[in-house]
């Protein structure tokens, strides 16, 4: 163990006690990365191992541990559930890992004032099963909701299930409760009503920070009366591209679904390859319906209309109901034992067709097996998140995967579109994309981060372990010469030949004497 | 501090292809009964994962990698942390990418037992124990069937009973209550007595695989001579060994394997047993992970007990496929009890919330467990086997 674990050790135990501190090698190598498979090689560049892992479980905690911090002039690096793959939540050069997931307790449920306060590091799947307790719904989470914290999500900013209808959380933030980086606790909005008013929305400025400008520790969050009906719907094209005149048509009706997302027709072959349950091998949009019987019913018959007009096949509504629980999954196709590089680009509507051809033409010439999902974001943003198997243990093909992303990206743009999210592997971008907004996001991390210990390294570009920036054009020029070393070599068969050994029947523990329904209530 | 001995440090092959479709999404951390009592990564499935592979990656790089405070070896912590879970399945029932979890557990279990660094303190006593007297309580084996002489047993029965080691040495209240409950439905069935030998699972759940084989072919053998077809386990535990385990270390085993409670079923279908007694009574069921996802068993106790005149069900918010763990399965409890008996009380305080009087359940382990759980909260709540709800409800004439 380090000398710098060593010490902090005692000096966390100070704050926390020792029940809630780490530096044990085992729990720091657990903190040293994300969703992203990196390979280990990149320690050799970055120090990606914690010096410690901390579980504070209030505000003065963390406060405390900032302060600890300063003086030591040690980076912090806040963590939910570590559920995205940009490298975020994970160390570039070292410090005091904050995993956040022990402040998980519901503050308060309240039904009259239709909002809920919530400690940071709660899942949103634990919200919103407490919220559907009490008669409330939120309509609007990640797709990864039994893993993502309220505040990691918080800290991406992202699109996710009901955007469409409710927009993301950033737009149902009451308040907030943020640590800063010099130790002060304080409050970004106001329980109870909107932030309508003058003075800077400080709600919105600590959303989307990928951690950088403060530690988020509670957060109240507003809820909607429960629906009398969520129903979804489910209807199948050829392919991708024909399914968009449905789509688009949906978007311009005033019907407000609470989602629309679509997967592709190979991603509907790769499930029924590996012996999956799944409708058919077209592409399917799904379309969810949610609030009162009558208006859902009306919004139905107007989607029936449409169907009528565009075509389509409508599946069953059993289908249909698989497609909508299947949603948090969207990886099933890794068990065959491959892995799956994301990308994650938001494009106007009106590109959708262009995007999708070229994407797939991007995919061919690297040589990939690929598909492309994605959702709505509103009624003219649509999240593309194309993936794209490999098999990790190779070196290269593992590497490629980071200039998969930048690809992508630089697509995106192509197409009045960017790509979302920085962490690690993309901060070299956020002078391209932000543009002439960057300088001043560069003022705002200085003001409120002066000693630049708030996750150094992501979104603004961060050092390598030899006190030496990263420069983002040689990062870029190294992407670019992944995907030509990709597209020289031969033909990607992860999939294929992974898929030929897969037993469908294996797991459940010999189970399955009785077909079990899922769990139920009695009436 | 290292555990690490010879050079089979690599996990085993069989699982290689697991550790590769882990996307490491973190789902399997919130539904883990022993990540909520020690919440830490390394304490999470995912965590676990990770750490395995990284060792079956391990290579030239890590030793150099090795300068930069990166160790990728098999530490005493990591042991304890893999004996850290009950076996309860539920990771498997959250997994992205279904991951046959309690499989892996135990192929880690084992590939760690084999170098010598498993299992934990408690769970090595059982193996000389099963070995030498056939059980893990260490009782003599002539005593096993000391709790039937009341009963008539038959030499040509229709069914065997059996009895498991923690009925026949501990619990032999519900071995003493299953056979009343038979002899009720006028079920003729026999016990093997001291011929009847452990299922094996406190071993295999701790990753000591040695004596499954030669023990599942004696109680086939046993089966044999008794010419019964139908072997009934009152034990969830032993049910899902002696028919899933035992099958697969021998093949085909030539008889059904039935929990009384699907006899029970049975029995009530037929017209053989029927209730005479009014119990006005709220109780919710406990399905034992053994029983329901191990074994798939969900409907048949539930039935058994709305068959009950006066008996309103009603169902915790965690049922059937999504059941919480009681917090005693693959010898957690031996090792970590009062990290069990936390989960247990857990799982009783679910059952207060939703109105619940009594917790009926259909393993003695879940019983044990669930009961210290609520002592722990001091509440009444108890929890009892469905055989005894059976015999309370089939009237004083039994």
């Amino acid at each position: 163990m380090s000398k710098r674990s060593d010490e902090l050790h005692i000096k966390l135990s100070k704050i926390v006690g020792a029940d809630r501190v780490r530096t044990d090698k085992m729990e720091r190598l657990l903190h040293n990365h994300d969703l992203a498979p990196l390979p280990p090689l990149m320690e050799m560049g970055f120090k990606m191992m914690p010096d410690a892992v901390v579980r504070p479980k209030s505000a003065e905690e963390v406060s405390r541990i900032i302060g600890l911090a300063v003086r030591e002039g040690v980076p912090l690096v806040p963590r939910g559930g570590a559920s995205w793959g940009y490298g975020g939540a994970m160390p570039c050069e070292g410090g005091i890992v904050l995993d956040m997931t022990s402040m998980n307790e519901i503050v308060r449920m309240d039904v009259d004032n239709l909002e809920i306060e919530v400690e940071a590091g709660a899942t949103w799947q634990k919200v919103i099963d407490e919220a559907e307790k009490a008669g409330l719904f939120i309509g609007y989470y990640p797709s990864s909701k039994p893993a993502a914290t309220i505040a990691g999500w918080i800290a991406t900013g992202g699109i996710g299930v009901g955007t469409y209808k409710y927009g993301s959380v950033k737009n149902n933030l009451r308040n907030m409760e943020v640590v800063l980086p010099e130790g002060q606790i304080i409050n970004t909005g106001f329980d109870y009503v909107s932030d309508h008013s003058a003075a800077y929305n400080l709600n919105d400025l600590f959303t989307g920070t990928e951690g950088t400008l403060g530690i988020v520790t509670k957060v109240t969050l507003k809820a909607v009366p429960a629906p009398e009906v969520v129903k979804p719907i489910s209807i199948m094209y050829p392919t991708l591209i024909e399914l968009y005149p449905m789509m688009h048509a949906i978007t311009r009706k005033r019907i407000q679904p609470l989602h629309i997302a679509f997967v592709d027709e190979h991603h509907s072959r790769y499930l029924k390859a590996m012996g999956k349950h799944t409708p058919g091998d077209g592409a399917i949009l799904n379309v969810v319906l949610e609030g009162d019987k009558v208006s859902v019913e009306h919004e139905e018959s107007v989607i029936a209309e449409l169907i009528t007009e565009h075509g389509g096949t409508r599946l069953s509504d059993e289908d249909a109901q698989h497609e909508w629980e299947e949603n948090p999954y969207e990886f099933r196709v890794r068990e065959v034992g491959v892995s799956a590089a994301l990308a994650e680009v938001v494009v106007p509507m009106t590109e959708f067709t262009d995007t999708i051809e070229d994407l797939y033409t991007l995919i061919k010439s690297m040589k990939m097996e690929a598909s492309v999902i994605g959702m709505l974001g509103d009624r003219n943003t649509v999240l593309l998140m194309p993936y794209y198997l490999y098999v990790e243990k190779k070196l290269v093909k593992s590497m490629a995967s980071l200039s998969f992303g930048n690809k992508v990206g630089n697509l995106s743009m192509e197409h009045k579109g960017r790509p979302l999210g920085f962490g690690l592997f993309f901060a070299m971008n956020l002078k391209k994309i932000r543009r002439d907004g960057a300088p001043v996001m560069y003022d705002i991390k200085t003001v409120l981060d002066p000693y630049d210990i708030m996750n150094p390294g992501k979104m603004f570009e961060g050092m390598t372990r030899y006190g030496m920036p990263m420069p983002g054009a040689m990062m870029g020029m190294g992407m670019a010469m992944m995907a030509l070393g990709k597209k020289v070599l031969p033909k990607d068969k992860g999939f294929t030949k992974a898929v030929k050994d897969h037993d469908p029947e294996r797991g459940h523990h010999g189970g399955g004497e009785e077909k079990a329904p899922a769990p139920k209530e009695k009436a | 501090m290292s555990a690490e001995k010879g050079s089979r440090n690599r996990p085993p092959k069989s699982i290689a292809k697991d550790l590769d479709a882990c996307l490491q999404c973190g789902y399997c951390r919130d539904v883990c009964p022993v990540f909520e009592q020690d919440p830490w990564e390394s304490a999470s499935p995912r965590g676990k994962v990770y750490m395995l592979k990284q060792l079956d990656r391990k290579g030239f790089m890590d030793r150099i990698l090795a300068v930069f405070d990166r160790e990728i070896k098999v530490t005493d912590d990591f042991v304890e942390r893999v004996y850290w879970c009950t076996s309860c399945g539920m990771c498997e029932e959250e997994c992205h990418v279904e991951i046959p979890f309690p499989e892996l557990w135990e192929e880690v279990k084992g590939w760690l037992v084999d170098q010598g660094v498993a299992p934990l303190d408690t769970h090595r006593a059982f193996l000389s124990r099963v070995s030498n007297v056939k059980n893990p309580f260490n009782e003599p084996e002539s005593t096993r069937g000391d709790w039937s002489k009341e009963f008539l047993l038959s030499s040509k029965p229709e069914v065997m009973y059996y009895v498991g080691c923690t009925e026949s040495f501990r619990m032999q209240k519900i071995a003493k209550t299953t056979a009343t409950v038979l002899k009720a439905a006028d079920v003729k069935f026999n016990i093997m007595g001291e011929e009847e030998w452990c299922c094996t699972s406190p071993l295999l759940r701790t990753g000591q695989k040695s004596l499954t084989e030669s023990f599942a072919r004696h109680t086939q053998e046993q089966m044999r001579i008794s010419g019964a077809n139908v072997m009934l386990t009152a034990c969830a535990g032993c049910m899902a060994t002696t028919k899933r385990d035992h099958t697969k270390a021998i093949g085909p085993l030539g008889y059904e394997v039935l929990h009384v409670a699907q006899y029970a079923e049975k029995l009530i279908e037929d017209g053989r047993l029927s209730f005479n007694r009014t119990i006005p009574r709220k109780v919710t069921y406990h399905d034992p992970c053994h029983l329901g996802r191990h074994a798939g068993v969900f409907e048949p106790p539930r039935n058994v007990i709305e068959s009950i005149p006066g008996i309103e069900l009603i169902e915790m918010p965690r049922n059937r496929r999504k059941s919480r763990c009681c917090g005693a399965g693959a010898g957690f409890k031996a090792q970590f009890d009062e990290y069990a008996v936390n989960i247990a009380a857990g799982r009783v305080q679910e059952a207060i919330d939703v109105g619940s009087e009594q917790i009926i359940t259909t393993c003695p382990f879940c019983a044990v467990n669930l009961n210290a759980g609520a002592k722990q909260l001091g509440v009444r709540q108890p929890t009892i086997d469905l055989m005894q709800l059976i015999l309370e409800a089939l009237g004083p004439s039994v």
